[in-house]
């Protein structure tokens, strides 16, 4: 046995926000759960430092590059 | 100030280092950095890509542009200093003012590729004094995004304008055909902030596996008020509508979160130089009320899917004019950029019954039983059941500062009468407010759970399908709730596995067959009092009812 859902009609989405923008401007949107486990940052600025100081260290890779006479 | 000032410095001392090497060395180290950053630029999308599903997601971007610029920069150098072993000798003042000059190119560069590098490194949107451009509370207008005029995007805008140049020119891709600024237009203000501006400071998700992005449509939407105040005038849109699913999910799966910052539409770039747009309004799902929309008229404004749902559909709107004039070719979000279909649809259309919608068929499976009975919702501070663990055996176990399991599997010797003070005991799978955490019980036996191979003859005989298929309960307004995890225990052994977002799927079940003795039980993370009707395998053509259920999640506890 089949059966489908109702379908969501985008077309319903816009209507709405065509003809009730005062309505809308009303709403404010729900908030992202706050208890949400965030990442940590330590580990983005590890990488940054090891990564600037990669990019340092191949830049100030000495050239031994002898005189042709 | 502080980054730009030691951004600065860092190409002050390239460029001196470089002076005194002498201006025949510095040349050569300028074509090596000219070839390390090209090469970097072209082959950083394709590589991080394949990371961003996993835990480096975040930082993928970054790193991959940054290992291969490093990478590819020693090489060079390795090899020009191998095989041009001979220096030019020049007046001692030619050499000095040449080399500062190709060094102090060098300088800027490698600055420039740092900067751009750190940028798409997941971390604090401002780092130290410096942000760049992100949403700004002094901002007035949406998507209120600003910069603060830092001294080091400077250098970034030189490198980027380089290499864009470069990218039109000698250094095109033979594959593709896009450049820097067809493809990533205004890379500056995407590494610096654009795409670390996430929720929560930063610290929500930057980056998406391609693979949780689907059904992306294009529509054509006659004017509209894109912005929320009280008449405010109409604007043609075009509207970007996609599902995503749970795997790009912040916090571990439990919500899709989406700034405006974090979503561009990117133009045809007809003229070699593309125009990006960010959205102004979007709608989304709000519970219990349907379709809303919404603006990005404030940096607290974010796109949100309903809790605990394990899928969302969103509908974003960017504004024509912005796109000044060009076809929208492109849909980036959260690092992933995806190609627009080529025509768009018509609310007309829309309205005609023209467009689908992302809801997948439900099938009801004949053979389904009712599973009341193997439904709990038990205390998430004591829902392992079969097991006390101790914080320090935890193993690979991920665990929040509360010991909720996050992440991670792990299998421990079975033991119900451990002594472990609470501040150490792991918990079950983390809930947040206003969620329930569902326990089923899918211990295979014959009047159980229909989603093994011996009591489901579409699971057997579907094969790879069906073992693709995501396990969740369903409510009785179509919202799957993904498994976040699962508990087994064989009597001696407990296996703890955490998905850490990502729904669970029959695969992901170790072998259970009927009468092995073996118990199992899946959790799942439920909004309170909601009404669940079913346990469903989905797949991306259906979703199949195997069991039925009438139990309502209880309020909260």
């Amino acid at each position: 046995m089949r059966r489908t859902l109702p379908l969501l009609s985008l077309a319903a989405m816009a209507v709405v926000l065509a003809f009730v923008p005062e309505a809308a401007a009303q709403d404010a949107p729900p908030q992202p759960n706050r208890s949400m486990t965030g990442l940590s940052p330590v580990i983005g600025y590890g990488i940054m430092a090891l990564g600037a100081a990669a990019v340092i260290g191949a830049s100030l890779m000495p050239a031994k590059r002898g005189h042709q006479d | 100030m502080i980054i730009s000032f030691i951004g600065i410095a860092i190409a002050l001392l390239i460029t001196y280092w470089w002076s005194n090497a002498g201006a025949f060395s510095a040349f050569i180290h300028f074509l090596c950095v000219v070839t390390a950053g090209a090469v970097a630029f072209g082959v950083w999308e394709p590589a991080s890509y394949a990371m961003m599903g996993g835990d480096a997601g975040g930082y993928a971007k970054g790193l991959v542009l940054l290992g291969t610029f490093v990478a590819v920069l020693v090489v060079l150098r390795l090899f020009t200093d191998r095989f041009i072993p001979m220096n030019l000798t020049l007046p001692r003042a030619a050499d000095l003012v040449l080399g500062g000059a190709f060094g102090a190119g060098s300088g800027v560069l490698t600055v420039g590729i740092l900067t751009i590098g750190i940028g798409f490194v997941q971390s604090t949107v401002t780092i130290f004094d410096y942000t760049g451009w992100s949403r700004r509370s002094d901002v007035p207008t949406a998507p209120t995004i600003g910069s603060d005029d830092a001294y080091i995007l400077g250098v970034a805008e030189a490198t980027a304008g380089f290499y864009g140049y470069l990218s039109w020119g000698a250094y095109t891709p033979w594959l593709g055909g896009g450049t820097i600024n067809t493809h990533m237009p205004q890379l500056v203000r995407t590494s610096g902030a654009l795409y670390r501006d996430s929720f929560d400071e930063g610290m929500g998700k930057v980056a998406i596996p391609p693979s949780a992005i689907s059904k992306i449509e294009l529509l054509d939407v006659p004017p509209v008020p894109l912005t929320g105040g009280v008449g405010a005038a109409p604007k043609a849109a075009w509207a970007v509508k996609f599902d995503v699913s749970q795997e790009g999910f912040d916090g571990a799966g439990q919500q899709f979160v989406l700034s405006a910052s974090q979503v561009r539409v990117i133009g045809d770039g007809k003229s070699g130089r593309a125009m990006p747009v960010h959205p102004l309004a979007w709608m989304q799902e709000v519970k219990g009320v349907g379709m809303r929309p919404f603006f990005f008229n404030s940096p607290t404004s974010y796109a949100t899917s309903v809790e605990s749902k394990g899928d969302g559909s969103f509908v974003l709107l960017f504004p024509k004019d912005d796109l000044k004039g060009q076809a929208p070719r492109f849909f980036e979000i959260k690092g992933v950029r995806f190609r627009l279909p080529t025509s768009a649809k018509s609310a007309a259309d829309l309205l005609a019954g023209g467009a689908g919608s992302s809801s997948a068929k439900q099938v009801a499976d004949e053979d389904a039983t009712n599973i009341n009975p193997l439904i709990d919702f038990p205390d998430p501070k004591y829902s392992i059941g079969s097991t006390v663990i101790n914080t320090n055996a935890a193993g690979s176990l991920e665990l929040d500062k509360d010991n909720f399991i996050i992440g991670g599997e792990q299998k421990f010797p079975r033991n119900t009468t451990a002594s472990v003070g609470s501040d150490l005991r792991v918990r079950g799978f983390k809930v947040s407010d206003g969620e329930q955490l569902l326990r089923l019980d899918a211990t295979a036996q014959s009047d159980g759970v229909r989603i093994f191979p011996d009591l489901n003859s579409w699971v057997r005989d579907s094969g790879p399908t069906a073992q693709g298929a995501r396990v969740a309960v369903i409510d009785e307004s179509g919202s799957k709730y993904y498994a976040v995890g699962l508990v087994e225990d064989d009597g001696e052994w407990v296996l703890v596995k955490s998905m850490r977002g990502r729904p669970l799927t029959l695969k992901d079940i170790p072998i259970q067959a009927v009468g092995s003795g073996r118990k199992l039980s899946l959790h799942f993370r439920v909004p309170t009092k909601t009404k669940i009707v079913g346990l469903v395998l989905a797949t991306s053509a259906e979703d199949r009812i195997v069991n039925t259920a009438t139990i309502t999640s209880p309020d909260e506890n």
